[in-house]
């Protein structure tokens, strides 16, 4: 903190009055973010704080939102679990796929301290297929808004930079992405494909490109009003070294946000690909699978279809809270 | 007002042009690395005379645009291909379905658009309540719970140990039975296919209210004296409305996705069931057949909704600036 | 008799999670029937939320009026129950604001909004009050009315729904008519018709008028007493010719020389004041103005100054205004630093 910054402070230092070179007195720093307080219509003025940076300052932000630090718990959790699962699930809780030797015996136990989250019809251990499934749902979420985003990122640079035929070309292709209801455009990729773990994450990936593209390039014509951009363009920057040095970077926080958003809503769409049996195919164990397994057994074996619901449901959620946290730290203006 | 429908309507050619040579190249050969034959006949395995045989009788050897062509010529006769199955033309067995999915998702959008809307307002309007809190909070849980998940919950709790425990309990499987009224039938089906839904329209509504309250007319309407109930429902409401019904109108497709896995659940025989069990034998044409009809019906009933769109809105209606 | 409006000592705060907003902090005038008051200051000086409060309208929370008391012919609105105040609101205390592109409700005819107080106020009937709304519209020289009052708001120009705006303010003939910068959305020569034309109103109808704006000029002509306020503080006030022709506060100098002026014939440069209006949470000490006065002195840091009549009713809030040496073009840049 510069010491203009404590222009107003005076408990601090009374007597003082900052004057700049010249003798005249010190301005308040512009740079600091203002901020308005909210009194409804009212503009009371605005109050300065100390200049941080904008991530420094989501950061603050975000450390102050309980729920949104629970989600973030939970997320890195999820990941701990999936990513070290081969090291100690199979040898400590059960391995996910093998069948016990006595499955007459072993299948349907309801939970117990032996069997944590029961067993599944074929004996096997849900904690296990339950971890082994986030692995399945996470990567699924990670690869398809990969995908999502490298396609989207393009279409929407593009489609906002060059404006024009492009513009209306690719928005009007997002159209008919939108037109399509998503579940079912997925059905019928992976009819086209084959059912696969691969497969499912290109079809959900492919299909998640118009929304991004939509943010990208409504943020970036937004940033490309700014000044700068037509300061960098005057010296002769380059368009590619614009859109990285410049565009990006002022572009980047709505896509974080909406790209968080993005992986929970993956994770809903592969359990409801999986559920249906155009996900990932047994014996891999995957969440929207075990459900569609417990569908049988809702009479005699209820906890089969307790857990992995809970699974979807906590995991999705720590996203969508992640992403609304994230929205309110960054503050992102976007529509629900 | 009627330029505004032509207009609308004229903007719907491309993206229903778009939306069916997508479709068409999904199954078009040798565009994507799947084998069209296979959507036609399922995954048995067939003799190479008959493969040439259901190659030459679609057509699948000319050129793409002359399939293409021919595919929407289909279409528009209302053929979408033959079941492999059950031998029966797609456009029949879906016929025989389409008004169980119709009567399920009628309901479930009327469980939408009240629930939602009037969720969405109290919360808005008891910001920071404890009522506002819950409603944010089970919407934020609702739109992160799987359908189906949340159907087979309330099979068990309401159906299976409300039987076991001797309370009065729904039916959790088809569309009637000896036991129950038909119309009981539908309340869990209903309420699961409408509950993202309802979700998403109250969380909608909320903001759209808040952000209502804080424009400009609103303050002028208490400035000249008007109750806070009456700035409410004759300034804010109207506005708010506006991108709901919006919401609703792109919420349809949302909804017919979720209606395969809501019928699936319940073994409600709809459009939708029929699409997953002929996901279980491979019957390809049904599967794209059925994804064929709710796509245009979606894609009708959002001309349908941006047109009523114009009765809410003035500044449409007289082809002002939509702000 | 007791004067129309009478505010005394109003203190408005909002409390936000950052600290307590002292948004007004101690404002009295009094209102007199068929007076122009001019309220002058910068955005964030308290003038509009001043009007807020008469209006009752200060959001709550965050919003309080904490002390002070307003006066309606000789009642105290505060006292008032909210149904008591609602009744006033649009009847007799109306109020028109900045920007009158966003001021009306887009999915209501013209008609319909402006007749919308009489409907509550007066009890007329649809039929009546669209007609009484045509007459309006007519009075603030919309051509056409009986047609325009059918039109949506955004088939109307700019300028065109300000008058609306107008009209609709005036449907009730208020006693006092709030106008917080109602010009400043406009352009140039249509800002010059709607003050025209409110001047003229103001003649036929006798209200009286509180004009808020942060640009002196607009108030030169219309006003008959002006109150400059920095920081949720009145820093003078005086009539409108006093404070034109013998400022006596440093800000309200300021002021003066960032504005254009041709009636007086002056070499000065325009000036725009320096620095930016100060947090309402941490107002400096002493004298709130200090950081930006080019004239402060060490007395300035330390004490706050009372806003003192020095010339009959011209009154300062600053320390050195009695000092007749102590006047626009002649006070010495002098900043004493300790």
């Amino acid at each position: 903190m510069t010491p203009e910054h404590l222009n107003w402070d005076h408990d601090k230092d009374p007597d003082m009055i900052p004057l700049d070179a010249g003798g005249h007195p010190s301005r308040q720093s512009e740079s600091g973010d203002h901020i308005t307080a909210s009194a409804g219509h009212i503009d009371v003025g605005e109050i300065s704080t100390s200049s941080r940076t904008l991530w420094g300052d989501a950061w603050y932000r975000l450390r102050r939102n309980k729920l949104a630090l629970v989600a973030l718990v939970w997320i890195v959790f999820m990941i701990l679990l999936a990513v070290t699962a081969d090291l100690w699930v199979p040898q400590t809780l059960g391995d996910p796929i093998v069948l016990p030797q006595d499955t007459a015996a072993a299948k349907l136990l309801p939970p117990s301290a032996d069997h944590p989250f029961g067993t599944d019809k074929l004996g096997r251990e849900i904690v296990s297929r339950i971890i082994y499934g986030a692995r399945v749902s996470l990567s699924v979420g990670v690869l398809a808004v990969s995908i999502s985003l490298v396609i989207g990122l393009i279409f929407g640079g593009l489609a906002a930079y060059y404006g024009g035929l492009w513009d209306t070309l690719i928005m009007r292709t997002a159209d008919v992405f939108f037109a399509f209801p998503y579940v079912l455009f997925a059905i019928t990729l992976i009819a086209v494909l084959g059912p696969s773990y691969r497969n499912v994450f290109i079809a959900i990936g492919i299909l998640g490109w118009p929304s991004i593209a939509r943010v990208f390039r409504s943020s970036i014509l937004s940033v490309k009003e700014n000044e700068y951009v037509d300061a960098a363009r005057a010296v002769g920057a380059s368009d590619l070294r614009i859109m990285f040095r410049h565009i990006l970077p002022n572009s980047i926080a709505p896509i974080v946000v909406y790209t968080t958003m993005s992986i929970g809503s993956a994770i809903l769409s592969e359990a409801a690909l999986s559920f249906l049996g155009m996900g990932v195919q047994p014996p891999t164990p995957s969440w929207g699978g075990m459900l569609s397994d417990a569908r049988a057994f809702l009479f005699s074996a209820p906890h089969m279809m307790l857990f992995p619901g809970i699974a979807i449901l906590t995991t999705v959620l720590a996203f969508v809270l992640m992403g609304d946290g994230l929205r309110d730290a960054l503050d992102v203006k976007m529509k629900d | 007002m009627f330029k505004y429908v032509i207009r609308r309507i004229i903007q719907m050619v491309p993206v229903f042009l778009g939306v069916t040579l997508i479709l068409f190249i999904l199954r078009a050969p040798g565009v994507l690395p799947g084998d069209p034959v296979r959507l036609i006949t399922g995954e048995k395995a067939i003799s190479e005379t008959l493969y040439q045989e259901i190659v030459e009788k679609h057509g699948l050897d000319q050129p793409l645009h002359v399939q293409y062509v021919r595919y929407l010529k289909g279409l528009t006769e209302g053929d979408l291909g033959t079941s492999y199955q059950k031998s029966r033309p797609v456009s029949d067995i879906l016929l025989d379905k389409f008004p169980n999915t119709m009567r399920l998702a009628a309901v479930a959008i009327l469980l939408e658009i009240i629930i939602g809307i009037a969720a969405g307002i109290i919360s808005a309007v008891k910001r920071y309540s404890l009522l506002d809190v819950l409603v944010t909070l089970s919407t934020s849980i609702l739109v992160s719970v799987p359908v189906f998940w949340l159907g087979m919950l309330m099979q068990v709790v309401f159906g299976i140990w409300f039987k076991r425990w001797g309370i009065p309990y729904l039916p959790i499987s088809g569309m009637s039975s000896s036991d129950f009224p038909d119309w009981v039938h539908l309340i869990l089906p209903a309420i699961t296919l409408a509950s993202v839904s309802t979700a998403y329209v109250a969380r909608i509504m909320r903001s759209q209210m808040l952000e209502v309250m804080g424009q400009d007319y609103i303050r002028t309407a208490h400035a000249k004296g008007l109750s806070e109930r009456a700035v409410i429902r004759r300034h804010a409401l109207k506005n708010a409305l506006i991108p709901v019904v919006t919401f609703i109108g792109i919420d349809l497709g949302v909804m017919m996705s979720g209606a395969i896995l809501t019928e699936t659940v319940f073994n409600w025989p709809g459009v939708g069931l029929e699409i997953f069990l002929a996901i279980g034998t491979r019957d390809w044409p049904i599967v794209t057949g059925g994804v064929v009809i709710i796509v245009l019906l979606v894609m009708i009933i959002n001309l349908l909704v941006d047109i009523s769109y114009a009765f809410l809105d003035p500044r449409i209606r007289y082809g002002g600036p939509a702000q | 008799m007791s004067k129309l409006l009478e505010v005394t000592d109003l203190r408005t705060h909002f409390f936000t999670r950052d600290g307590v907003v002292k948004a007004v902090d101690g404002v009295s005038f009094s209102l007199d029937y068929g007076q122009t008051l001019a309220i002058v200051g910068e955005s964030g000086s308290g003038k509009s939320v001043t009007a807020m409060s008469i209006m009752g309208l200060i959001p709550d929370p965050p919003g309080k009026i904490v002390e002070g008391d307003i006066l309606f012919k000789g009642d105290s609105m505060l006292a008032m129950e909210p149904a008591e105040v609602r009744k006033l609101r649009g009847d007799r205390i109306a109020m028109i604001f900045q920007d009158p592109m966003t001021s009306l409700n887009p999915v209501y005819r013209v008609g319909h909004q402006i007749g919308e107080s009489l409907r509550i106020h007066r009890g007329m009937t649809k039929r009546e009050a669209f007609d009484r709304a045509v007459e309006l519209l007519d009075l603030v020289g919309i051509p056409n009315p009986r047609e325009r009052a059918k039109d949506y708001p955004h088939q109307f120009s700019g300028g065109m729904r300000q008058r609306a705006m107008i009209a609709m303010a005036l449907s009730c003939d208020p006693d006092i008519l709030i106008a917080d910068e109602p010009t400043t959305a406009l352009d140039v020569t249509i800002q010059a018709q709607i003050l025209e034309l409110m001047i003229e109103l103001q003649d036929r109808t006798g209200t009286a008028i509180i004009m808020i704006t942060h640009d002196l000029g607009v108030v030169a002509d219309m006003a008959d007493d002006v109150m400059v306020m920095y920081a949720g503080k009145p820093v003078e006030f005086g009539t409108a010719d006093e404070v034109f022709y013998k400022p006596l506060h440093p800000y309200t100098w300021g002021l003066l020389d960032s504005l254009p002026r041709h009636d007086v014939s002056e070499k000065g440069t325009l000036e725009p004041i320096q620095g930016q209006p100060p947090s309402l949470i941490r107002v400096p000490r002493g004298c709130s103005f200090h950081p930006r006065c080019p004239y402060a002195r060490v007395k300035c840091v330390k004490e706050v100054p009372e806003l003192v009549p020095v010339e009959g009713g011209h009154a300062s809030g600053c320390h050195f205004s009695v000092d007749p040496s102590f006047r626009k073009g002649e006070a010495a840049v002098c900043r004493e630093v300790v």
